[in-house]
């Protein structure tokens, strides 16, 4: 089915005939509205749900839905609303029109007639409500005609029973469940008969207890199931709490890091400051050599130089000449007569003469000489080491530093306050899920007990009517009833099975292309959707963003399997799938700009017609560019009022290049009008 | 549930394929229509029951 067009009278807000045109296009399949809050998003969206099944099916956001007509129009006494929805469905074009008239003092009436058009012509349909039925269900029609805003609710914990609908309402088993009501009520009509045979005490006993047990299994089994859905949701809080503390359990352990760093960066600072003073230690152990090396140097060299020179002789020596000045004699053997000339001369030598002291004090000089250029040969090595141990120091203080700072800013961001609430909350969810496991175990075992009972009960029950006529006819119809139950049963969750299987490898599909991280979908117990980071297998810490897109995608892969559907044979036992526009209210609202952006992408994908309400903070820039392809037909509503402006701000927005201002006042009428936007 | 109530898979397919015509006739009809569905079904209960189980 494609929404050709919808005229509006008097609907709600929209006052007077206004008619919207929608996209048809197959590849620019998106028509696109925008209104800011209040302005008729919704009541546009429930125009088209009232037309089709009145007050009914109309959202739950749409309130008041027995007072359709326009303020404006009541006021002038005009009492009519109506609305007109023309499509197109496999081929053919009909027209749906919905009629409300009030009537001052009375009850309203609404009246709805469908009509085939062809060549221009109305042929009237004989049953309005059953063709609208036929071409999209009500049920269905919810999961097309979708309440955006309240889009993460299918994904919300505990709202699997919701989920679970959605799927056999698409699934088209809503006839099937019907009959299954109706077959037991049959078989329980059938098996009072049986308890209330008159005449006949041992069977009328028999058959009062089967019936007693049998309701008291039904109300186990009824008991059970709602004691596994809420085991399913204490589970799912622990878990979403046990994340949240998994952040807490990481501050222990940040904090126990911070302590051992913090250890490190001590060690660090400490083997810093031992290479700073290793450093002057250097300086003291060094300089001398350092500074010494050339005169060190050029004395070995004067010292080395004068040896050879024999200035520095062994000895010149004051024991030589005090002996010859004794002697009175000359080495060349002439007598040296004290107070001759040539005595003077020698007795000056001593003036000059060395000794075994000074020699000793010059070798000893020259070995230190000596000692100190080794030294300074070994000076820059030693102040390598010296800096290497600094550096080594230096970065790893640097890198304690840093990590302590990282650590301080992880440990800045948990909300201590939350951690006591959140542990209290964990306690008492493990005791419900605790006490709910434990009574399902009891009603495991009652159910056990019962089944057993009625196989006996039932057995003897047997037994008896075979005796008798009645009592066996009874029997006939009471089991007949049941073995349709039983084979209906089988045979719709065969169906729902591969249904879950279907949709959660499509919505996987889709979190793959738009979800910011890698997640794993999947049906948990019941319809309870499970969520995990796919690499770690933890589940996800659901955001209302999250809920939002994860919904989303369910839908998305609802309307899939509805289509696929339509198009295979299915099972008569249900209501074939069909094919819709998807009609979404708001669909961004819980979404950042990033996850608009990269969901408005597979928006237009999601059906083969799509209407999209936005506001002008979802309608943002990047998300009309990246749909700016796929929209056929745009529209803007825009608020007019007829008080003053009062100091209200003006509202406008910037579209294709024109300002459209979508909220007037001092206007004739107070109505919301439908723009067309200029391309 | 029964041992010796013997239904032929014909007949329970059969069975069903009427009654999920009749629930098909009260699908999009569901005002007050409730007990009028669900009586028919006793009647068909009965009917299948009468011409199928009965005679054996």
């Amino acid at each position: 089915m494609k929404l050709l067009t919808i005229k509006l009278l008097n609907f709600r807000q929209f006052y007077g005939s206004q008619t919207i045109h929608f996209a048809t296009d197959s590849v620019q399949n998106v028509t696109l509205f925008h209104a800011e809050n209040g302005v008729g998003k919704t009541t546009l969206l429930n125009a088209i749900l009232w037309c089709f099944y009145g007050q009914s099916g109309v959202t739950e956001k749409f309130e008041s839905s027995n007072n359709i007509l326009s303020y404006q129009a009541a006021s002038e006494k005009q009492m009519i609303a109506k609305v007109d929805v023309a499509f197109e469905h496999e081929g053919r074009m009909y027209m749906a029109t919905r009629r409300h008239s009030a009537s001052p003092g009375g009850r309203p009436e609404e009246s709805l007639l469908a009509y085939e058009i062809l060549n221009g012509n109305t042929e009237p349909l004989p049953a309005p409500d059953a063709f609208i039925a036929s071409v999209v269900p009500m049920e269905m029609a919810h999961h097309f005609f979708f309440d955006g805003e309240h889009a993460e609710s299918f994904a919300s914990t505990g709202n699997f029973r919701k989920v679970g609908e959605a799927i056999r309402n698409m699934l088209g088993s809503t006839v099937a469940d019907s009959a299954i009501e109706d077959l037991k009520y049959a078989a329980k009509q059938f098996g009072d008969n049986l308890a209330d045979l008159p005449g006949e005490e041992s069977i009328r006993q028999k058959s009062a207890e089967l019936q007693a047990a049998q309701s008291n299994l039904e109300k186990c089994l009824s008991d059970r199931q709602r004691l596994e859905e809420n085991l399913v949701v204490f589970n799912d809080q622990i878990a979403l709490i046990d994340q949240d503390l998994l952040d807490t359990r990481s501050a222990k352990e940040l904090q126990q890091k911070r302590i051992q760093l913090e250890g490190v960066f001590r060690t660090a600072n400490a083997a810093l400051a031992e290479a700073d003073r290793d450093g002057v230690r250097w300086i003291g152990r060094q300089a001398i050599n350092v500074v010494a090396s050339r005169l060190s140097t050029e004395t070995l060299h004067f010292i080395d130089d004068e040896k050879l020179r024999g200035k520095i002789p062994s000895p010149y020596n004051e024991e030589l000449v005090m002996t010859l000045l004794s002697q009175e004699a000359c080495l060349c053997g002439r007598p040296l007569e004290p107070g001759t000339e040539c005595f003077a001369n020698i007795q000056n030598l001593l003036r000059k003469a060395g000794n075994a002291e000074v020699q000793s004090k010059v070798m000893r000089a020259r070995g230190y000489l000596g000692e100190l250029k080794v030294k300074r040969a070994a000076a820059p090595k030693d102040l390598n080491r010296s800096q290497i141990s600094y550096a080594s120091a230096y970065q790893s203080s640097k890198l304690a530093e840093q990590q302590l700072a990282e650590l301080s800013e992880k440990l800045s961001k948990i909300d201590y306050d939350q951690i006591a609430h959140k542990e209290k909350a964990r306690a008492d969810f493990v005791l419900k899920s605790k006490a709910a496991d434990r009574d399902i175990g009891q009603i495991i075992l009652k159910i056990s007990i019962y089944e057993r009972s009625i196989e006996n009960l039932t057995r003897e029950q047997q037994r008896l009517a075979l005796s008798n006529a009645k009592a066996m006819k009874l029997l006939n119809r009471k089991t007949l009833a049941e073995r349709a139950v039983e084979l209906l049963k089988g045979v719709l969750a065969s169906h729902e099975e591969q249904a879950r299987v279907f949709i959660a490898a499509e919505v996987n599909r889709i979190l793959s292309v738009t979800a910011r991280r890698d997640y794993k979908f999947a049906f948990g117990s019941g319809f309870s959707f499970d969520l995990t980071f796919a690499s770690t297998g933890r589940p996800v810490p659901r955001s209302s963003g999250e809920n939002q897109l994860l919904s989303l995608a369910f839908i998305a892969a609802l309307i899939k399997f509805c289509r696929d559907r339509s198009l295979a044979k299915g099972s008569p036992l249900l209501l074939p799938g069909i094919v819709a526009p998807l009609i979404l209210d708001s669909p961004f609202g819980q979404l950042d700009s990033t996850y608009r952006v990269d969901t408005s992408r597979f928006i237009a994908l999601m059906a083969e017609q799509v209407a999209l309400f936005v506001s002008s903070s979802q309608g943002s820039p990047d998300v009309l560019e990246v749909l700016k392809d796929r929209v056929g037909k745009e529209y803007v509503l825009i608020s007019e009022n007829r008080g003053p402006r009062n100091g209200k701000h003006s509202e406008e927005l910037f579209l294709n290049g024109y300002r459209y201002e979508t909220s007037l006042f001092g206007c004739e009428k107070d109505m919301t009008r439908i723009e067309v936007v200029q391309q | 549930m029964s041992d010796e109530i013997q239904i032929m898979p014909s007949t329970l397919e059969g069975f069903l394929a009427d009654i999920i015509q009749h629930e098909k006739r009260y699908a999009h009809n569901e005002r007050g229509a409730k007990n009028e569905r669900r009586s028919k079904v006793v009647e068909k209960v009965e009917e299948t029951a009468a011409r199928e189980l009965d005679k054996k």
